[in-house]
Order: C-alpha cells, then structure tokens, then sequence
C-alpha cells in the first residue's frame, strides 16, 4: 500500500464535483480496487 | 518566577538542545498544571459551565512559561506536550462517566472532575482516542496536528504556526487527517 498516492488522490478528488469523481477515479486506480476502495472510505467518511 | 516556571523553561530548553529524555519530563508537569488550573476554574465557575481547553492551555503557558514570545522554538514542544495532557485529561473523563452510565448507581464523585468543552461526544472521544495512535505510527505530523484541534480546540491558523507548517499544508493534512479517523472508526466498528 501506498498512503502518499492514498492521500493525493483524496486531496485530488475531493475538489472535485461528486460527478466527476467515478471517472476520475476510473481513470486514477486503473484497476487497483484496494486504493480505489480506500479513497471511497476517506470521501464518505469526509462527506457525512 | 516560581521553581514551576524555571522548571518548564529549563525543561524546554534542554529539548531543544535535543536531549531525548527532557520531553518526558515536560508531560507531567504540564499535565498536572492543567489538571490544577481546570479544578480552580471549576471551583469558581456556576455549575453546568464547561471549560474552554484552548483558554485552559494558553493559561498554562503564561504561568509555566511566562509570555508568548510567538517565534521561541520551545513554544511547540511546550503545546505539544499540553495537547497530549489535554487529551489524557478528555480521554480520563470520558471513561469516567461512561463507567458510571455502565456502573448504575450514584458513585462518589470525584472532587477533580472536570467538565472541559471538548468537539464530540464520550463514545466519539473515545474511538477517535484510539485511532489517532494508528494515525501516528505513520503520521506523526497528522497526529499532532488532530491534537492541537480537536483536544485543545486550536484553529487551523494556530495550530499551522505551532507545527511550522503553512496554512493550506495544514488545511490539507487537517482534511485528510479527519476523514481518515472517521473511515478507520467505520471500518473498526
């Protein structure tokens, strides 16, 4: 695991409009659904 | 000057120098001095009024240490250390009073018992207590960074300042910082 990609993409993503970040995302983990899952939790954690 | 304050001064400027058992030291006395201070304060306030842990740590300071000279290096170890005993000090009475929810009965109350304002609930302070120890095995910064806010209730401005850290660095660490404790107590539950 890498948490400083961790920690970019969610600083990355959490700029962004809740619609751009599925592909962002997408586009970001390229297949890696440990990280992608990992910034999920971080975004919904944010959100609530 | 009272032997406290030399104490603390003496004790700060030892860290400085980098003697690694000095910081050791600087927790009780710090500890025991917010302790102290919340008692007096509680004596004198009317019943039902919390305490503010960020007026209670800029206290200690001035009695500790004397005056805010803001660019004194020993300044971040001495909020550091506060920090830590702010958090002992929250982390105490919150399992106190859930003890005596769980216990039933009316306990004898402790004359030290200290209501601080503090941002969340018991069972909140308490969860987030015990995820910030993983945040620091591989964040310290992060860490002390949740201290400052959440335990002593310091802004983002203040907080930046005592870390050496700039605004935004800290807006964004604060950020990351929060949802990662709030996703590492989902997953925990």
């Amino acid at each position: 695991m890498n948490p400083s990609r961790e920690e970019a993409l969610f600083a990355l993503a959490v700029e962004k409009a809740a619609a751009e970040r599925d592909a962002f995302l997408d586009r970001e983990c390229a297949g890696d659904t440990g990280l992608r899952q990992r910034v999920e939790n971080l975004l919904q954690a944010h959100e609530r | 000057m009272n032997d406290e304050v030399s104490d603390v001064t003496r004790i700060l400027l030892a860290i400085e120098k980098g003697d690694p058992v000095a910081a050791d030291e600087l927790l009780p006395l710090v500890y025991h001095e917010l302790r102290k201070l919340a008692a007096h304060r509680m004596a004198n306030e009317a019943p039902g009024q919390t305490l503010q842990p960020t007026a209670l740590v800029h206290e200690a300071y001035l009695r500790l240490v004397g005056n805010e000279d803001k660019k004194w290096a020993g300044r971040a170890h001495f909020f550091a250390a506060a920090a830590e005993a702010m958090r002992r000090i929250l982390i105490d009475n919150a399992r106190r009073k859930r003890a005596q929810r769980h216990g039933g009965g009316q306990q004898r109350v402790d004359v030290e018992d200290v209501d601080i304002a503090a941002d969340a609930d018991d069972e909140q302070l308490l969860a987030i207590n015990e995820a910030l120890d993983r945040l620091a095995a591989g964040d310290k910064v992060k860490a002390e960074l949740v201290k400052l806010r959440y335990f002593v209730g310091m802004t983002i401005e203040e907080a930046a300042q005592i870390l050496g850290i700039s605004e935004p660095t800290a807006k964004r660490y604060w950020t990351y910082a929060r949802a990662w404790l709030y996703a590492e107590i989902n997953t925990s539950q």
